[in-house]
This record gives structure tokens, C-alpha cells and sequence, in this order.
């Protein structure tokens, strides 16, 4: 289409002479072969036209400049008329639209007609240009329509003849006989037709023979004498119509007696009752329409809405409320969500829904209730001195709960970035629907109900969790019973471990977690999630608790670094980072590079995301990890000599940062957060601290911490630390002793903390080295190893491994563990002399695991260092 | 040093008779106000039944409170004749020797119980009625006879609630009169009760967590009892079993100073065959105290900090000065100062020794807060006492000491692994050989033949020979 569409605008002379196709490309030649000289002076101004078709196609309404108004319009009628000729699909859809246009007066079921009309008009022209595929999809759409016809038309009291429309038949028919004469001209043919239109047009074969199937008792009356079927038909259908019209007007009158006022015409005619009387009937009629299609939610709402200004007692308000926020949330299943000044709406009036109950103690909504009549009205009554309470039908945790989804729904449909003043205001709306969550929760809590309580703590929760106390106490200074946000977390928290469902007291715990860690209490956080034992048991939980999950962790880890405990926040975070799906594992965007997600599996995924604000910043996890990384990893790999004990290195991320900015031959500076601790690490690594220190301080993305400076005290100084470690394993080597002192000037540390990093490296056997205390200096006693040395005990060191996994696999071989058992107390019990070394150590190997795996399994809380790690990282990725 | 002192930490977790003497303690060091003590010596004191005691606390506490005290003596031996009374039929088929023997050969409880019903027309009632009187003289002071009643009590009663109070009474009684033996039986009873709960009241983890916390309480007055060995092995091994270990982190982590301390005492005493290294208690309660660390320390298990995280002998020296005094005005571990101060100074210059290459002697002494005399005596005692596989020489001229330490050689680190390279190899040969003959048995017969036959061998001289019987049982 776009071609043609140049071609077209390619000549603005000719442009305006028809509306034949022929005739416009004949002229669009001429104009080319005229341009051919002009063509300098002219290809500007094609470039314009060519800019403004564009702008033509995305939306014919657009409004043009002067100049090229007429030229427009103009091309319009060509690229119409051009569509009908050669490209099917599009001309359909412009017909469609012209037609909607005169026709704006046509009932629906004359609109109907002329669809079917043009879509039979469409499969001629298709089959006369042999497009298989535009007919094919046409005819589905005849057959469709003929569908919903027969179900309306049965309804009706129109007579059988009147049914099936004859140009429906007419097309059946001629269709059949063009698709079997296509057929046969295809096997005697040359050229093979183009696969996708061999296979419509066999799809269509077998729908054919399936419908003629369907009609073919009507068909054969009318293959019998067309003209005859056609009268009958238009007898049949002109017959009633008067008669369904004076049926109308009978029941608007008869309404029209009940209430003289004022009243209002629904959709299917039938005439609204809107007085307080009226109420109950009109409620019940909008609730026979719910759920089927065609109806008008747009309506419903309003008539609701006025059903409730002129709704009088608390009974009817609550009927009518009860029936409001409802369709005001089913207004769109099929938009992403539904209208923020509808939501609003629907929150306020579930407010006051909620208000209503909270003032009157003699209503109550239940799901369970027992029957009653719809369209009386109740009140309380007094039997034996006791009031009896009127209870309405209704679910009051379901409705929250959808109201708090949609409003999710709003916010993941809203760009933050983009629309940012939109996103806060709907974001403004939160401090409103927290109040409400708390008003149904006293609501629930009055009535006994444990379990929607429950849940409406929980939404309550998921409110606050993730905010900084300012906001929670904003929040808060709406609600009566005011709370300190950490007393309000804790007293929310404990609400829901007190109850009953382990799934809400999994999350329960998990946002306890998490608003530990955002305050930094790190070891509160640390011991409520060993103690619960939920690493072991969060594959098996649903999505969204294991991206809390994923969430809470990564905040556990964050809050480490923090308060400056490396170690804990590099083994917290490593297992996060290792997948490499960070965000997606935060459900804070859809990234997946691997696989390719069909677009229901997207659609999921997208559902999941997060709102915006409740993103955690991933650039800081990022930076805290690989800074972290860092302080770890540098001094460990000037610790070793061999290639292979390098590639041991535990965090893989980092190693392939590093490796990555080894192969650069030149590094410009740094740019992003990355950069800079990369660099930062190179620095470390040539012993440079204070280079090292200046990049990881000038990061921009520390200042997002609450305590930034007292996290920048923490790095230097632990920078200044691994430093000093890294330059002793690096230089160790080429000196026989060094001063203390000297290192203390030159790592600005003090010469006690010199002394007792040194010292703990002597006694863990990490330097070969011990302190000369008379003169202040540490001797190192590195022996050399020779080249021969050295690759026999490399030689050597990978004989016994080979050896271990031989004796690895050979125990597998043998099968039952029983026996491996077996294998192993003989060894350490037969083993001895020069053998017990090894006996010893594949049994505090095999213990170990063991050992490590029940201690997880039984204990209040395993051991941390090595559980934590381990445990956590698998499950994470579990996602 | 009344900021470290734990007493009223502990008491929540003890016997209202238990923590008596440990109030006793603390007006013996006197480091708490008199009168206070006083009180609160009353106090505790008030809901028992040991009415002197209370009539003599009453008067040192000078509290307005005023209470008749030859009524309630009237009433708490009206209550004690009582109680006699109704477990009189059991104490006598007690007392009675011919029942004991036919009681001693049923084996178990329910044939007892019969036996005792049909026999002795004894119902549960009556039995029940020993647990009462039993405790009852518990509450009077009168632990020996508790204890003996309680022991009974064990004996016949069916009941697993009943007995599992039964066993906390008994240990309690026996803590009181001394008896430490029978209250270390007594603790191993309980840790099996609550270890393997079968009874509907333990099972519950909470419960668990309780009676675990009260129990590690409880065992600290017999393990710091029974004599340094015996009774500090114990302790850690009992604290430092895992589940223990999570309860000390879970519920009380103040329980760590004991542990440390113990830890640090029975650091060079004689080890019971068969229990690892003490060096592996000491390296693991300082990855545990550092991980407390946010919610407890003190001066004990700030030394162990000092000296093995920080490595900073100066500050663990002055650590341990106040850590002396600590140990010394604690109630468990008063009786052990001597031994915790002389085990840490072997700490100190142990880790001292092994970092050092030259030390100079009078600050080595200094370090270890002795004379210069006493410090070379000390060190002459270490060097005579290596465990440490340190070559010590004491240079006096210069006043310092030398110390060298001999390093692997690469030639010997490569015989280190090639060590028993060829032996294992051919093991698994063997078992693949048996394994493919489809006899394991024999295979493995073979196996441990060969593996007796090398003895003492190297791992190569071992194999040509060690070989040639497996093979030949395998073809056989």
C-alpha cells in the first residue's frame, strides 16, 4: 500500500485529475517521466509530501496545512480507491468507516446488514483478484454475523422464511463454485499458487462444505428458485418490525402511568425506574443484564449512580452502593485499567459504603446470607428485645481487594518517566485508599471476621512496607489510632502471624524483613529470616511472595553494606547477581534475553511488575555488590599464584568485569557506576588506595543511602585495609622485610591496625611471614619455587583430584549410598599411617555437607555464614 | 563490675529456689547496695514455704510489709502432714524390701503398676500423691528428701507431664544439696525428654526453645561443679551441640561468657579420648561471639574478640584484666580465676609466639602483666611445653626470644600430595575388579587385606605387594 501511496503523491499535479486507479498511476508515470528532469528541484519537495503521507495514514482526521489540504483530501479518495483495487484489507476498513458515517442513523441491526453487505462485497472482489486469504477471513466474518443473526432472529416472531438473508445464500453458493473451479485451474497449472493462499483457499473449501452442511435445508429452497426465497424473506422480515415498534411504545407508557416525573429509556428500551420506590426493581434488572454481552457498562454506572442520589434509606443505599463499586470496576475488562476518575469515584463510594457500616451497626454485609427478597425493603427488626440485624449480600474484602488491584493496575499503565505528573497524581490517591483499607479493617475486626481482617492488614501492609517512616506517618495522621510507623509495621506484622494462613504469614514476614532492612537493622532482619526457615520453602510459594522474597533479600543485603559487613552483603547479594536478571527477578521490568516469551507468558510478566515507586534501585544493589565484590575479590586474587586457583574466584560477575577491562587496551575514564569500581579495583590492584578510594567515593549513586557519610567512612577505611592486604600479596615477594612503619605512612593507618591485619594474616597462613618485634618490621619467608617446582606440584595437585573424582564417580557406579558409607569407615577406620590424612578429609568433607544441610533443616537458626548464603542464592534464582 | 554481672539476667530462667544462693553470692561480693539486696533476697524468698528463712530475711529487709509468721509456719506443716499422709501406703511398699525385689524384676511400668494395684492397693491417685509430698518438701527446703521422693515417683509414675516436672524437681533438689553426679544423670534424662518429645506438651518448638534455655540455665550449676575436666568437657559439648548453640543465640546469648570461659579453662586440660581439639572450640566460639556481637558482649568474650579477630594483644591484655575480676565476682565462675587467667595468658603468648619471629622479653612479660622474672619463667615453661611446633630460643643478652619455624619446603609439599596417590588408585581398581566379578564382598575382603598387608609401608612399596592377594581371592 505504502508504494502505491508514494507513487500517487508523487505527482502533485495529477493528483486532483480522478479517483480511477488506473487512471492516477497512469498519471503518476507521466508525472515520474516528467520528473525525470526536474528530478533535482523536485525530490524536496516529494520528501515533504512523502513525510506528510505518513502523518495522513496514522490518523485521516489530522488537520492539514493550507498548501496541502486539497492534495490530501485528494489522495485520500486515490488510496481509497487504489485499496479496492489491489490491496483488500485496508479498502475494508476505510469503506467501513465511510460507511459509519453516513449510515450513523441505522439501528444496529441495520448496521449489521451493511456490514455483512460490505463484507459480501469484499469477497467478490477478492475472489475475482484470486486473494484467498482477504476472502478467506471475510467469509469468517459473514459467518459470524449470520451466527449472531439466527440467535436474534430466532428470538423474534419473524417467520422461519425470514431467517437466512438470500444474499447470504447467494454468496454460499457462488463461493463453492469459484473455490472448486480455483481448485481444479490450480492442479493443471503451471506456476503453483503461493503457499499461504493454497492453504486459505483449502480452509475455506472444508468451511464451506461444513456450513453448506449446516444450511442445507434452506439452501436447498433456495437453489430451488432464488427470486421466490427472496420475497418470502422480505415479507417475513418487513412483517414485524411495525409490530415490535408498537410494543415499545405500549410498555413505555405503561411506565409512563407508574411515574409521570421523569424517566429514563435503558438500553434494551425497557424504561428506568429512578425514584426511591423504584429502586429495587431497577437494581434488579441492571443485575439480570450484568455479564451479558452488549451491555453498556457506561450506563450501568450512570443509572447506579443516580439510583443512588435518589436512594433514600441505609437499605437501599447499601444495595445500590453494593452494586455501584462493582460496575464501576467491571467498566473495563478490556482496557489495561480502568479510568483514574472512575476509580476515584468507585473509592469513594466504597468509602462510603464503609462509613455507612461503620455508623450503622444494624446493617452488616455477608457472603452468606439467608434468603431474602430483592425487592422489599428491609429494616431492623426487634425480635424478643433483641435486634436483629439485616445482613446484605456482599463481599466487602473482594471489593477492597479489586479497588487496591486496580489501583496497582493504574499505576503499572502509568509511565513514571514520561508522565510524571500524571503518575503522582494517581499515586496521590494512595493516602486516601490507606485510610479506607484501615476504616474496612476496624469495620471487620468489629464484626469478627478474622480472615478478611486478615486481609485487609495485609493490603494494609503492602502500603507501608516498602515507605520511609515520614510517609508512613503521613499516611498515618489520616487514621485515628495513631501509631509510630515502626510500632505500626511491627503491630501489623505480629496481626498477621497471629492468624492463621501460612501464605499470608509467609509475606507477613517477608515485609517485616524488608522494613528491618530499609531501617537498617540488619540483624533483627537476618534472624527473622533464618528463624523462618522461609529459604527453604520458597520455590514452592507463588510468584508474587517469591519476588517479595527476591526483594526482601536484596534490602537484607543492602542493609549489610550499610552498617559495613562486606562479607554478609557480598554472599547476600551474589546469588541475585549471578543470574544476571536482577530487574527482572525485582519484577521491575521484562527482560529476558535467552528465551523469546510468548506474548500470554509476557502478559503475565507484565502483570506481575511492580508500580513504579516501589522499585528498588538496582544501580545501588548493583554498586553495593560489586563494591563489596571488590574489597573481597582483589586481595584474594593477588593471594593466589596459579591460573587455575583464579578461577576458583567466588563471584563471577566481578572476574568477568575485571578480565574484561584486562583486555581493554586503553580505558578511558569512567563513566558509569561500573566503571568506576572497575577502575577502582585496577587501582587497588597496583596497590594505588588512594586512587582506588577517590574513584568508589566520587560514585554518584551513594548519595541515594540515608548515611551516606558514614558509609564512606566505612569504605575508605576499608579500602585503606584491603590495600594494605593486597599490596602485601602482591609485593611480598620482592622483599625480604618491611617496616612496619613504613606501611602505616604509606596506608595512613595506624600502627596497631597495620600490626593486627599483618598478624591476622600470618595466623590464618595467609602470608608466610612473621613480625620482628625488637626492630619493627615483618620478615617475610617466602620461599621461591622453581619453574620444575611448581608445575610438578601443579602436576601433582591435579593427579589428586583426578583421583578424588575416579573415586567419586567409582562410589556413584557402586550405587547405593550404603555401600559408599560402608567404603568410607573402612577407610578411616583402615586407614592408617600415611592414609589417615585422606580418610580424614573425605569425612569431614562428606560431614560437613551433611552436617551444614541438618543444621538448616533443625535449627532455630544455622550457622550464618555458611547458610546464607548457600541457601538463599538457590532459591533466589528459583523464580 | 556490677554492669557485667548476669544475675538478673539469669534469674528469669532459674528456680525460684535456684537463684537463692546466687543472691546469697552477690551480697557475699557486695557489689550491689545492702539493703537493695536485702529486699530483694525477701522477695524472692516470700512465695516459698521456708518460713524461718523468710521470718529471718523479713527482719533484714526491714520492709513495712508485716505477716504472721507462726500462722503461716501452722499452716505449712498442717499442709506437710497432710501430704505425709497421703503418701504413706506408697512409702511403705517403698520401705517394704520384699516388694522393692518384686518391683526391681518387672521391667516395666505398666506390670508395675498392676502389680502395685493388685497386690498393694495402690491406685495412680496415691502415686500421684508422692509427686505432691514430693515437691512440697522441695518448697520447705528440704531438697535431699525431695529428691528421694521425686526418684520414686520416677520410678512408677506413668504419667509423661507429671515425670517431666518429676525431672526438673529432682534436678533442682540435687543442684540444691550438692549432689552433682545424680543432677548430671539427671540433666542427660532431660535433654533426651526434650530432645526426642514424643509428649504433646514439648513437641511444640516454643515450648522447646523454653525448656532448653531453662535447662542450659539449670546444667550451668553442675558442669562449674563437678570439677574443671569433667565438668567444663561437658559444658561444651552440651552448649556447643547445635541446637543448643541456636537456643544460646535464639533466647540467651549472655549464656556465651560460660561458654567462652569454659572454652578458655579447659583449653590444656587433659583431653577424654575420643573429643576433638579444644583449638577448634576456640576458633568456633569466636566466629559465634563475633556474630552476637550486636546483642552481647563483655569483657570475656570481648578478649577472645581481641585476641583472634583483631589480633590486638595490647587491647586483649587490658580485656583480660577486667575479664579477671569479671570471672572473679561471678557465682559460677569465681571458683575458676586462677585457671581462666593462667589459660588465657597461654592464649596470648600462644598467638604471640606464632606471629612473632624475634620478642622482645620484658614486653612479652608486660603483655602478660607479670614481672620480667616471672615472664621468663613463663616463657621457659612454654618453650618446655611447645605444643606448637615452635623452636624457642631464649637470647638473654638481648633480653628477647627467638623463635624459629620451620617451613615447608616445595619438595616437601609435593610429597605431601603425591602421598598415597598410587594406594587409593589401586583401591578403586580393586573395587571396580570386584565390582565387575559381581562379589563385592570378596573385593572388599581383598581391599582391607591389602590394606593390612601395607602397614607401615610407603605408598608405593605397598602396592605390587598388596595387590597380589585381592587378586587372587577375586579370581578364587
Amino acid at each position: 500500500m505504502s508504494f502505491f501511496a508514494k507513487l500517487g503523491s508523487d505527482d502533485d499535479s495529477s493528483s486532483s485529475s480522478g479517483s480511477e486507479s488506473e487512471e492516477s498511476i497512469l498519471s503518476g508515470d507521466e508525472g515520474l517521466a516528467q520528473d525525470q528532469k526536474l528530478a533535482e528541484a523536485k525530490k524536496s519537495k516529494n520528501k515533504a509530501s512523502m513525510f506528510l503521507r505518513s502523518d495522513a495514514e496514522d490518523s485521516d482526521e489530522e488537520s492539514s496545512d493550507e498548501e496541502d489540504e486539497e492534495e490530501l483530501t485528494d489522495s485520500d479518495d486515490e488510496r481509497a480507491a487504489k485499496g479496492n483495487k489491489f490491496l483488500m484489507g485496508a479498502d475494508s476498513t476505510d469503506e467501513d468507516e465511510e460507511e459509519e458515517d453516513k449510515t450513523v442513523v441505522l439501528s444496529a441491526k441495520d448496521k449489521r446488514f451493511a456490514e455483512m453487505e460490505a463484507a459480501i462485497h469484499n469477497i467478490t472482489n477478492a475472489v475475482r483478484n484470486s486473494d484467498w486469504v482477504l476472502a478467506s477471513s471475510e467469509l469468517d466474518k459473514v459467518f459470524r454475523f449470520i451466527q449472531r443473526h439466527q440467535v436474534t432472529v430466532v428470538a423474534t416472531t419473524v417467520s422461519a422464511a425470514g431467517h437466512i438473508p438470500p444474499r447470504f445464500l447467494e454468496i454460499l453458493v457462488s463461493l463453492e463454485k469459484d473455490v472448486n473451479d480455483t481448485l481444479t485451474a490450480e492442479k493443471s497449472a503451471k506456476k503453483k499458487m503461493a503457499p499461504g493462499k493454497a492453504k486459505a483457499l483449502n480452509g475455506m473449501k472444508q468451511t464451506l462444505k461444513k456450513k453448506q452442511k449446516e444450511f442445507e435445508a434452506v439452501l436447498k429452497i433456495y437453489l430451488e428458485d432464488p427470486a421466490a426465497y427472496t420475497s418470502a424473506y422480505e415479507t417475513a422480515n418487513a412483517a414485524p418490525a411495525p409490530k415490535q415498534s408498537v410494543k415499545r411504545a405500549q410498555a413505555a407508557q405503561g411506565d409512563d402511568e407508574a411515574n409521570e416525573d421523569f424517566m429514563t429509556i435503558g438500553k434494551g428500551g425497557k424504561a428506568l425506574n429512578l425514584t426511591p420506590e423504584g429502586v429495587f426493581k431497577t437494581l434488579r434488572d441492571i443485575f439480570e443484564q450484568r455479564g451479558r454481552k452488549n451491555t453498556d457498562r457506561a450506563e450501568t454506572i450512570k443509572i447506579l449512580s443516580k439510583l443512588l442520589e435518589v436512594s433514600e434509606t441505609t437499605y437501599q443505599k447499601l444495595r445500590v452502593l453494593l452494586a455501584l463499586v462493582p460496575a464501576r470496576l467491571d467498566y473495563s475488562q478490556n482496557l489495561a485499567h480502568i479510568p483514574h476518575e472512575s476509580w476515584v469515584q468507585g473509592r469513594s463510594e466504597l468509602d462510603q459504603l464503609i462509613t455507612l457500616l461503620l455508623q450503622n451497626e444494624d446493617y452488616v454485609v455477608q457472603e452468606t446470607v439467608g434468603e431474602y427478597d430483592d425487592l422489599v425493603e428491609r429494616e431492623p427488626t426487634a425480635v424478643n428485645g433483641k435486634k436483629e440485624r439485616v445482613a446484605v449480600a456482599g463481599s466487602l474484602i473482594s471489593l477492597l481487594e479489586s479497588l487496591d488491584n486496580e489501583f496497582t493496575k493504574t499505576l503499572q499503565h502509568t509511565d513514571a518517566h514520561e508522565k510524571g505528573s500524571d503518575y503522582i497524581e494517581r499515586l496521590r490517591e494512595e493516602t486516601p485508599l490507606y485510610t479506607l483499607i484501615v476504616k474496612a479493617q476496624s469495620l471487620f475486626e468489629r464484626e469478627n471476621l478474622s480472615d478478611s481482617s486478615a486481609r485487609a492488614v495485609m493490603r494494609r501492609l503492602e502500603h507501608v512496607y516498602a515507605k520511609p517512616n515520614i510517609i508512613i506517618d503521613h499516611f498515618e495522621s489520616k487514621v485515628t489510632d495513631k501509631r509510630s510507623a515502626d510500632a505500626l509495621i511491627h503491630d501489623l506484622c505480629v496481626h498477621i502471624y497471629g492468624s492463621d494462613a501460612p501464605v499470608l504469614r509467609a509475606r507477613a514476614i517477608l515485609f517485616h524483613i524488608y522494613n528491618h532492612a530499609t531501617h537498617g537493622r540488619y540483624h533483627q532482619a537476618r534472624d527473622l529470616l533464618l528463624m523462618s526457615h522461609l529459604q527453604d520453602t520458597i520455590q514452592h510459594a507463588d510468584v508474587t511472595t517469591q519476588i517479595l522474597y527476591n526483594r526482601a533479600i536484596m534490602q537484607l543485603g543492602l542493609a549489610a553494606f550499610k552498617l559495613g559487613y562486606i562479607t554478609e552483603c557480598q554472599t547476600i547479594l551474589a546469588d541475585m547477581f549471578a543470574t544476571q536478571r536482577q530487574k527482572e527477578l525485582l519484577a521491575q521490568s521484562v527482560q529476558r534475553f535467552q528465551q523469546q516469551l510468548s506474548p500470554e507468558q509476557e502478559l503475565i510478566e507484565k502483570r506481575r511488575l511492580l508500580p513504579f515507586h516501589m522499585h528498588m534501585n538496582v544501580e545501588l544493589l548493583e554498586a553495593a555488590y560489586l563494591t563489596s565484590c571488590m574489597l573481597i575479590e582483589v586481595p584474594l586474587l593477588a593471594s593466589v599464584d596459579t591460573e587455575e586457583q583464579r578461577r576458583r574466584v567466588t563471584s563471577k560477575v566481578f572476574k568477568r568485569l575485571l578480565d574484561l577491562a584486562d583486555r581493554q587496551a586503553f580505558m578511558g575514564p569512567p563513566e558509569n557506576t561500573r566503571d568506576h569500581i572497575i577502575k577502582a579495583s585496577k587501582a587497588l590492584q597496583a596497590g594505588e588506595w588512594e586512587k582506588a578510594r577517590d574513584l568508589i567515593l566520587s560514585i554518584k549513586i551513594w548519595s541515594l543511602l540515608d548515611n551516606v557519610d558514614e558509609v564512606k567512612d566505612i569504605l575508605s577505611k576499608k579500602i585503606q585495609e584491603e590495600g594494605l592486604r593486597t599490596y602485601l600479596f602482591t609485593y611480598s615477594s620482592y622483599y625480604a622485610s618491611l617496616s612496619l612503619s613504613h606501611l602505616s605512612t604509606t596506608f595512613s593507618l595506624p600502627q596497631q591496625t597495620v600490626t593486627s591485619i599483618i598478624s591476622r594474616m600470618i595466623y590464618t597462613d595467609e602470608l608466610p611471614a612473621s613480625l620482628d618485634q625488637i626492630d619493627g618490621v615483618v620478615i617475610f619467608h617466602r620461599i621461591e619455587q622453581s619453574e620444575v617446582q611448581r608445575l610438578a606440584q601443579q602436576l601433582a595437585e591435579k593427579t589428586a583430584s583426578l583421583l578424588d573424582q575416579n573415586e567419586k564417580n567409582l562410589d556413584l557406579k557402586l550405587g547405593s549410598a550404603n555401600q559408599g558409607q560402608e567404603r568410607d569407615g573402612q577407610r578411616t577406620t583402615g586407614a592408617g599411617g600415611q592414609e589417615g590424612n585422606r580418610g580424614n578429609n573425605t569425612e569431614r568433607r562428606g560431614g560437613g555437607n551433611r552436617g551444614s544441610y541438618r543444621g538448616r533443616g533443625g535449627r532455630g537458626r544455622g550457622g550464618f555464614n555458611a547458610g546464607l548464603g548457600s541457601t538463599m542464592g538457590r532459591r533466589v534464582a528459583a523464580q | 563490675m556490677a554492669e557485667y554481672d548476669l544475675t538478673q539476667k539469669l534469674i528469669p530462667h532459674l528456680d525460684r529456689h535456684l537463684a537463692i544462693p546466687l543472691l546469697n553470692h552477690l551480697s557475699d561480693i557486695a557489689i550491689f547496695p545492702a539493703e537493695q539486696l536485702a529486699k530483694a533476697q525477701y522477695d524472692l524468698v516470700k512465695g516459698t514455704n521456708m518460713v524461718d528463712y523468710v521470718e529471718q530475711l523479713h527482719e533484714q529487709a526491714k520492709t513495712d510489709e508485716t505477716r504472721d509468721f507462726t500462722r503461716l509456719r501452722e499452716k505449712a506443716t498442717a499442709r506437710y502432714q497432710e501430704l505425709q499422709e497421703k503418701a504413706q501406703p506408697v512409702m511403705k511398699v517403698i520401705e517394704d524390701p520384699d516388694a522393692v525385689a518384686k518391683l526391681r524384676s518387672g521391667v516395666d511400668k505398666d506390670k508395675n503398676l498392676d502389680l502395685l494395684r493388685s497386690e498393694y492397693n495402690i491406685d495412680i491417685d496415691q502415686i500421684n500423691a508422692l509427686y505432691h509430698f514430693g515437691q512440697y518438701q522441695y518448697t520447705l527446703g528440704d531438697y535431699a528428701r525431695a529428691a528421694n521422693f521425686l526418684y520414686h515417683f520416677l520410678i512408677f509414675s506413668p504419667s509423661l507431664d507429671l515425670n517431666i516436672s518429676a525431672h526438673w524437681g529432682k534436678l533442682a533438689s540435687n543442684i540444691l544439696s550438692g549432689e552433682w553426679e545424680a543432677a548430671l544423670v539427671e540433666i542427660k534424662d532431660l535433654r533426651d525428654a526434650i530432645d526426642n518429645p514424643h509428649g504433646t506438651a514439648m513437641a511444640k518448638p516454643l515450648a522447646q526453645l523454653q525448656a532448653r534455655t531453662w535447662l542450659l540455665h539449670w546444667s550451668l550449676f553442675v558442669f562449674f561443679n563437678l570439677g574443671e575436666g569433667q565438668g567444663c568437657q561437658g559444658l561444651l559439648d552440651m552448649f556447643l551441640s547445635p541446637a543448643y548453640l541456636n537456643t544460646i543465640q535464639t533466647s540467651c546469648p549472655h549464656l556465651l561468657r560460660y561458654l567462652v570461659a569454659a572454652a578458655i579453662i579447659s583449653r590444656r586440660a587433659p583431653k577424654p579420648a575420643g573429643t576433638r581439639g579444644n583449638r577448634d572450640h576456640v576458633k568456633e566460639l569466636t566466629k559465634i561471639v563475633q556474630m552476637e556481637e550486636y546483642q552481647y558482649s563483655d569483657p570475656v568474650t570481648g578478649f577472645l574478640k581481641d585476641l583472634f579477630v583483631d589480633f590486638d594483644l595490647n587491647q586483649a591484655q587490658q580485656r583480660l584484666s577486667i575479664a579477671e575480676s569479671v570471672v572473679r565476682s561471678d557465682f559460677f565462675l569465681s571458683g575458676f580465676a586462677d585457671e581462666f587467667v593462667e589459660n588465657a595468658r597461654w592464649l596470648i603468648s600462644e598467638v604471640f609466639c606464632r606471629i612473632h619471629r624475634r620478642i622482645d622479653i620484658g614486653q612479652l612479660s608486660k603483655t602478660l602483666n607479670l614481672s620480667n622474672e616471672e615472664g621468663e619463667k613463663w616463657i621457659v615453661n612454654l618453650i618446655r611445653d611447645s605444643r606448637m611446633g615452635v623452636e624457642a630460643k631464649i637470647d638473654l643478652k638481648e633480653n628477647m626470644l627467638h623463635i624459629t619455624r620451620p617451613h615447608a619446603t616445595p619438595t616437601a609439599t609435593l610429597i605431601e600430595t603425591t602421598r598415597g596417590l598410587a594406594f587409593r588408585s589401586q583401591a578403586i581398581q580393586f573395587a571396580m575388579q570386584s565390582t565387575a566379578g559381581g562379589e563385592t564382598q570378596r573385593g572388599e575382603r581383598g581391599e582391607r587385606g591389602e590394606r593390612g598387608e601395607r602397614g607401615g609401608r610407603g605408598g608405593r612399596g605397598g602396592r605390587p605387594r598388596g595387590g597380589a592377594p585381592g587378586r587372587e581371592e577375586v579370581a578364587a
